[in-house]
Formats: structure tokens, sequence, C-alpha cells
């Protein structure tokens, strides 16, 4: 018995609409009653896709700490000391995330693959705590370093006014100066006390540390602009004094 | 006579010891003077010229007979403090960049993503 293929045709067309109107309303009431988990995000049951996805997260946070590196090993307004304590920390995490990778390249396990992937953020916390701190670390230590070199010059510049005979308001302007110095030593040293909780272990609490380290930072940049502004004014005054041509005089 | 010899006597010998203290305290007088001459002020005879002793800045007044000259300060070498501000300058110049590198948070490009 042989049937002409073309009294088959409706009957397979009709067969293949109620199939694919199933298989559409099967997927519709899937996708609404069924959203997918969570674990299986993007990747869905792929491991390759996992494994990828981690790397991909490993290599940005592994780019952005060299770059931090490159911009600490270029920064000469720091010593030497401070340079390779900020750089240690980076590399310390670099270490760190190559190890994760190593680990994660080799699962076979998707849940452990994401688990792996889940520790790049929960472990590291590059972006929101690891770069952060060594950033602040690296504006702390210059902002130290210029305190510093006030300091070590309050004695000189209140010899030079004094040996001038105090010429206009340059007796206030060097106080001033010491006071701006002074608060803005005390305020670098309240940072300083903030730095040791800002750690990945306890983030989200690293927010609110890094916020008040910030505040304190930005307080003793403006205070010690403000005693170079005093600075300024005192050399003007005491070059006038001794009869010295003064930029713009 | 002797009794008014012997007070004459004595009299003149009280007068002489009073002479050379008197000596001595000019002699004394006169060195402290010597060093403090080297001060702040000093004076000198007229005809125009001036003395200047000490260091430092001096204004000269003249009158007639006499010309005075009055220290009222040094002249200051800043060139120290010169280069302090020209080394915060530089200081000043690089905290802006690292101000916004420690105050500006980076995030990834997948942020809150799962695979």
């Amino acid at each position: 018995m042989k049937l002409p293929i073309r009294r088959l045709i409706p009957g397979i067309a009709l067969a293949a609409a109620l199939a694919g109107g199933l298989l559409l309303t099967t997927n519709a009431l899937a996708a609404h009653t069924t959203p997918a988990a969570p674990a299986d995000g993007i990747c869905g049951k792929n491991l390759a896709c996992v494994i990828a996805f981690g790397n991909a997260r490993i290599a940005e946070r592994i780019a952005a700490l060299q770059k931090l590196i490159g911009r600490i090993n270029a920064n000469t307004h720091l010593t030497s000391t401070q340079q390779a304590a900020i750089v240690g920390s980076a590399n310390t995490a670099i270490a760190g995330l190559q190890t994760l990778q190593g680990t994660l390249d080799k699962e076979t396990n998707i849940t452990n693959a994401r688990s792996d992937v889940k520790n790049i953020y929960v472990q590291f916390r590059i972006f929101v705590v690891q770069l952060p701190a060594d950033y602040l670390q690296a504006y702390d230590d210059h902002l130290t370093n210029v305190q510093q070199k006030f300091v070590s010059k309050e004695s000189e510049i209140q010899q030079d006014i004094q040996k001038a005979g105090s010429p206009g308001n340059t007796t206030q302007l060097y106080n001033d100066l010491v006071t701006q110095v002074t608060d803005a030593g005390n305020q670098i040293g309240a940072a300083n006390g903030l730095f040791p909780n800002l750690v990945p272990a306890n983030y989200p609490n690293t927010d609110g540390t890094k916020t008040q380290i910030r505040t304190d930072l930005r307080t003793a940049h403006s205070e010690l602009h403000q005693a170079w502004q005093d600075l300024k004014s005192i050399i003007t005054a005491l070059k006038t004094a001794s009869g010295t041509p003064t930029p713009g005089s | 006579m002797q009794s008014i010899h012997r007070v004459l006597s004595k009299d003149h010998r009280g007068r002489g010891l009073a002479s050379a203290a008197a000596v001595v305290a000019l002699g004394f007088a006169l060195l402290l003077g010597g060093c403090g001459h080297n001060g702040q002020n000093s004076t000198g005879n007229g005809g125009g010229a001036s003395v200047t002793t000490g260091q430092g800045n001096t204004s000269t007044g003249t009158t007639t007979g006499s010309t005075t000259t009055t220290t009222t300060g040094n002249p200051v070498a800043v060139q120290d403090l010169q280069s302090l501000s020209d080394s915060l300058s530089a200081d000043f110049s690089d905290l802006s960049s690292e101000q916004t590198n420690a105050t500006t948070d980076q995030t990834g490009s997948q942020q809150g993503v799962q695979p």
C-alpha cells in the first residue's frame, strides 16, 4: 500500500503545528512558573561558560591591580618603603587570584566552578575594598610626606620671619601655617587608625570606613594646601621687606 | 697742729681712693659701652659720615651735626623657602589626581551578573 505524498502533506503540517504550539505553551508556562535559579545565571548548565566567565572577571581584576602597581611605581612623591608596601599588597592579591584561577580552570563540576567564581568577589573584594584601600594608602602616604615637609621647615620659616623683623602680617600667617599643619597631622593620624579595618573580611562595613578615611584625608589635603598659601604669602612679604623684586610686583 | 695735720692727711687719702675708684668705674663703663656698640643702634658724629654697625637693613637719618643709623631687620635669603614652595607646587599638582583615584570606586564589567 502506497500513500501519495500529496495526501500526507496536510497531515504532517497539522502534526507539526500541534507540536509547535505545545512546545511554545510548555515553554511559556515554564518561564512563568519556574524562573531560572540564580545559580544557573547566564551560563545555564554550561561548565565551560562558567569557567570562561570567572577567568574574564579575574583578568579584569588583575589588570586593575597592575594599573595600580604601575601608578605607584611611577609616583616619585612616595618613599621606596611606601611604594613597596602598596605594591606588595597588590601583588599578594594578584597571586591569590591566579591561584583561584588555577583551581577554577580544573573544575569538572559546575557547582564547584560557580563557587570559585563567587570567591572572586567574596574573598578578594578587589574593586570595592582592595583597590580603594591601596589608592587611599598612596594618597595618605603622600599627604604624610607633605605634612612632614612642612614640619621640618617650620623653625626655618619662623627664624626667617624674625630675622626680617616680622614684616606685615607674617607672624599671623606663620601661626596659621602651624595650626593647619598640626591639624592635618591629626587628620592623617585618624585615617591611619582606620586602615586596618579596610579589609575584604569586613565588607560591607568597609563602606563606612572608606568614607571616613576619605573625609579625613580630604580635610588634611585642604589644610596642607592652606598652609602652602600661607607660605607663599610669607615669601612675598619677606621679599618685599628686603627689597627683592617679587613676581608681579 | 699735729692733730689737724693727721685729719687733713686722712682726708687726702680718702680723696685719692675715691678718684681711683672713679677711674676703674669709667674704664668698665667704656668697656661695656664698647661691647654694646655692636648692637642694633649706633650713633656717629656729624659731618655727614654715617656709622653702620651690626648686620641687617639700615636706615640712616642725618641731622645737623650728627648722623644716626638704626638697624630694623636683616635681609633674608628666601631661596630655601622658595624651593620649598616650588616643591610643594609639584606635590599639590599630583595630589589632585591621587585624590581622584582614592575617592572614586571602580567596578567590574559584569558586576552582579551570575554565570
